[in-house]
């Protein structure tokens, strides 16, 4: 059996292996990468400047811990960003265990900047149904969502006393995985009411969110743990994005040169099995 | 038959019909009707999700009956944890129990993120034996790939900023990697999505229509 | 420096240990894995129900017909009969619910998807025309509007199958088909980031969280 041949046949474990440490060792170093905003996520940070004390912004948490390592340090930036310029909170989820990883951020940052719920942020929790959900919170908000998350009338909670309907928010900004998510919010809160959205999504579904960017119906964008890095970069809070950008570098050179030997190898075996033929 | 067939086509038709119908018209019966569907719908669809949990339930006690060994021991994982948390959900503070939190945080949640971890690995094992440059199309593929891997990380940056100083000059600026990737984002990219929501928008609404006329009734059993 | 509480120096060593536990699973299938796996379906079914009793059937069901708003009784009965699918006698009562939401989601996929993917993208692909320039310094964009319009045909004709590909329409369908590979090299490139990002994320817990707690636990 040739070199390439071995290579060619090379165990998937030592392939796994590999591919661990090159993630594990860079951020053994705790290397933190500066990532140059682009102007999807800037304008998203522009927007949210833009915005007055006390205007209420809709942060839709759409996504499950099989994203949370793309999702959450979005989350954890712009909720930051929110809380820092005094602005109010209100938080959704359109995907169930949204509601519970929504939490942990909204109260890790209301500890940070001293937020009170139900005044400054509050977390109506999880409703099933997609862009039939958001339709209906164009409706009534009041209607769509009864109660917040633990079962308390929203018109007791001191920040739902202004906000009636989706036009009521000055901005949503949705975090999503997938269907029900940003594409629904794009439908229906931008398309048909003409709430400005913006969104933070996993990398996988990045490209195809540039065509609503583009169209304007997306204000701006935030893809994969680049943008949560990008966002960080913007308000100057380092996450675990920006603490994860040397080991995402390292891993892409790797998976880069794991696409070049393994076509290497197939050329060279091929050509050489093309030379037994003749022979 | 009739409940079979005839009304389930019935209650599509109409329900789809008031829909379509009250986003052209602000008519002051149809639009309470829309609202009441929108009300009706979310709480249909949460029983289907009340349907798989029970579904699980079946599933796992069947199992229980059947295996051996610790082959039994999982079945009764699965049964045990939902009981357990459910429990813990139910008791004061609903969503808020610390028992239901703690396993929420530290048991639900790194399992779920760990599990869909596990595709790293695969990608960089499929990246090694299948992604290969067979055809044009399939190079076209795997350049823009590379392109776009190294513009969305910092050393795309390095490469043609600090180290070959393409930025310096405003003609090779444009082959600053991440100017292409960029490039390749906002304009190929970008339009070839665009083609594809356009013929996927349409398949979808062909699809739709099928539905309200009774043509198409896969989602009944295709019968 | 993240500072632990006992509960969370705790929790994350469970949470750790599980987390390795998974990944066992890249060497070989084995207890610890099975025990793992199974303990997440058991663990997130439960985490669905009492989300949706408490988020949805609570507020928007029991609070309602508290309130004398017995509407809700309607597809409560729709989703009971939902249920029924698992009792094959009764599974035909079970197409009233199924028949109902998919009329609804027919009735706004029609509305929706023509708006906002078709009318709106062509819009914007039409949009860019308005400003068109070629003046210095605008010809690099005029290029691009007019390459944007040229992929998004060219991509919608290699997606006509009524036609054949052949000739002027085969070349164009090439065209599109060469274009919408560069679109899929794109998504190929920031799938790849994706996946490796949901690594980072998780040895990051490890490398933190647990390695925190362990030594938390140990008192060093």
């Amino acid at each position: 059996m040739s070199f390439w041949e071995k290579v060619n046949d090379l165990d998937r474990r030592i392939i796994y292996l590999i591919i661990g440490l090159t993630v594990f060792i860079p951020l053994l170093f705790n290397v933190t990468m500066e990532s140059k905003p682009t102007q999807p996520v800037e304008n998203i940070y522009d927007k949210i400047n833009s915005l007055e004390e006390d205007d209420v912004v809709l942060v839709s948490f759409d996504y499950a811990a099989s994203s949370l390592p793309e999702l959450q340090p979005m989350a954890n930036a712009v909720i930051d960003h929110l809380f820092r310029n005094d602005i109010k909170v209100v938080g959704m989820a359109l995907w169930p265990v949204g509601v519970g990883l929504g939490t942990l951020v909204m109260e890790k940052k209301a500890a940070k900047y001293d937020k009170e719920y139900g005044k400054d942020y509050v977390n109506l929790g999880y409703k099933s149904g997609g862009l039939v959900v958001i339709d209906s919170m164009g409706g009534s908000v009041k209607k769509t969502f009864p109660t917040d998350k633990d079962g308390v009338a929203l018109k007791d909670l001191p920040i739902m006393k202004h906000v009636n309907k989706l036009d009521d928010f000055s901005l949503a900004v949705t975090l999503s995985a997938g269907d029900p998510g940003l594409r629904h919010w794009v439908m229906v809160a931008s398309d048909k009411f003409g709430l400005p959205v913006a969104g933070g999504c996993t990398a996988v579904s990045a490209p195809q969110f540039f065509a609503y960017y583009n169209s304007g119906q997306l204000l701006g964008l935030m893809g994969g743990l680049r943008g949560a890095a990008e966002y960080e970069n913007l308000i100057d809070v380092p996450g675990t994005a920006s603490a994860g950008m040397s080991a995402q570098t390292v891993a892409h050179l790797m998976i880069i040169i794991f696409i070049i030997i393994g076509n290497i190898s197939m050329f060279i075996i091929k050509r050489k099995k093309e030379k037994e033929k003749r022979k | 038959m009739f409940l079979k067939r005839q009304l389930p086509f019935v209650i599509t038709l109409i329900t789809s019909l008031i829909l379509i119908i009250s986003y052209f018209s602000p008519h002051p019966t149809i639009s309470p009707l829309r609202s009441i569907f929108q009300d009706w719908y979310m709480i249909i669809v949460a029983f289907t999700m009340f349907v798989g949990i029970l579904s699980l339930v079946k599933v796992s006690i069947k199992k229980i009956k059947r295996e051996k060994g610790i082959e039994v021991l999982y079945p009764v994982i699965t049964l045990v944890s939902l009981i357990v948390m459910a429990f813990f959900g139910f008791l004061k503070g609903g969503l808020d129990n610390p028992g239901f939190d703690f396993m929420f945080e530290y048991i639900m949640v790194p399992l779920q993120a760990t599990m869909f971890s596990l595709l790293a690995f695969y990608i960089a094992s499929a990246s090694f034996r299948a992604f290969r440059a067979k055809s044009t199309m399939a190079t076209i593929l795997l350049i823009t790939a590379f392109i776009v891997m190294l513009g969305r990380v910092p050393i795309g940056e390095w490469i043609t900023g600090d180290l070959l100083h393409f930025t310096e000059s405003s003609f090779l600026s444009r082959f600053h990697i991440p100017n292409v990737t960029e490039w390749i984002m906002n304009v190929i990219n970008m339009a070839g999505q665009r083609a594809i929501l356009i013929g996927a928008a349409l398949g979808v609404m062909g699809t739709s229509i099928k539905i309200m006329l009774g043509i198409e009734r896969s989602h009944l059993g295709g019968e | 420096m993240i500072e632990l509480s006992l509960t969370q120096a705790i929790g994350y060593t469970i949470g750790g240990f599980l987390t390795l536990c998974i990944f066992s699973f890249l060497y070989k299938d084995n207890p610890l894995y099975k025990f793992a796996e199974h303990l997440f379906v058991g663990t997130s079914a439960a985490y669905w129900f009492v989300t949706f009793y408490h988020n949805i059937i609570r507020p928007n069901v029991i609070n309602q017909f508290k309130e004398g708003n017995y509407w809700p009784i309607i597809p409560v009965i729709l989703g009971i009969f939902m249920l029924f699918r698992l009792v094959p006698s009764l599974s035909v009562l079970s197409r009233m619910g199924i028949a109902f939401s998919v009329g609804v989601m027919a009735g706004y996929q029609i509305i929706r998807h023509l708006e906002t993917n078709i009318l709106r993208q062509m819009g914007a692909t039409m949009q860019g025309f308005d400003k068109i320039s070629f003046t210095a310094g605008n010809i690099g964009n005029a290029i691009n509007t007019i390459l944007i319009l040229l992929v998004v045909i060219a991509g919608l004709v290699y997606f006509f199958f009524s036609v054949e590909h052949e000739g002027a329409v085969g070349g164009v369908a090439k065209f599109g088909m060469w274009m919408l590979m560069i679109t899929f090299g794109a998504t190929f490139g920031y799938t790849v980031m994706a996946r490796i990002s949901l690594l980072i994320g998780r040895v990051l817990y490890l490398k933190e969280q647990w390695w925190l707690s362990i030594k938390y636990l140990l008192g060093i």
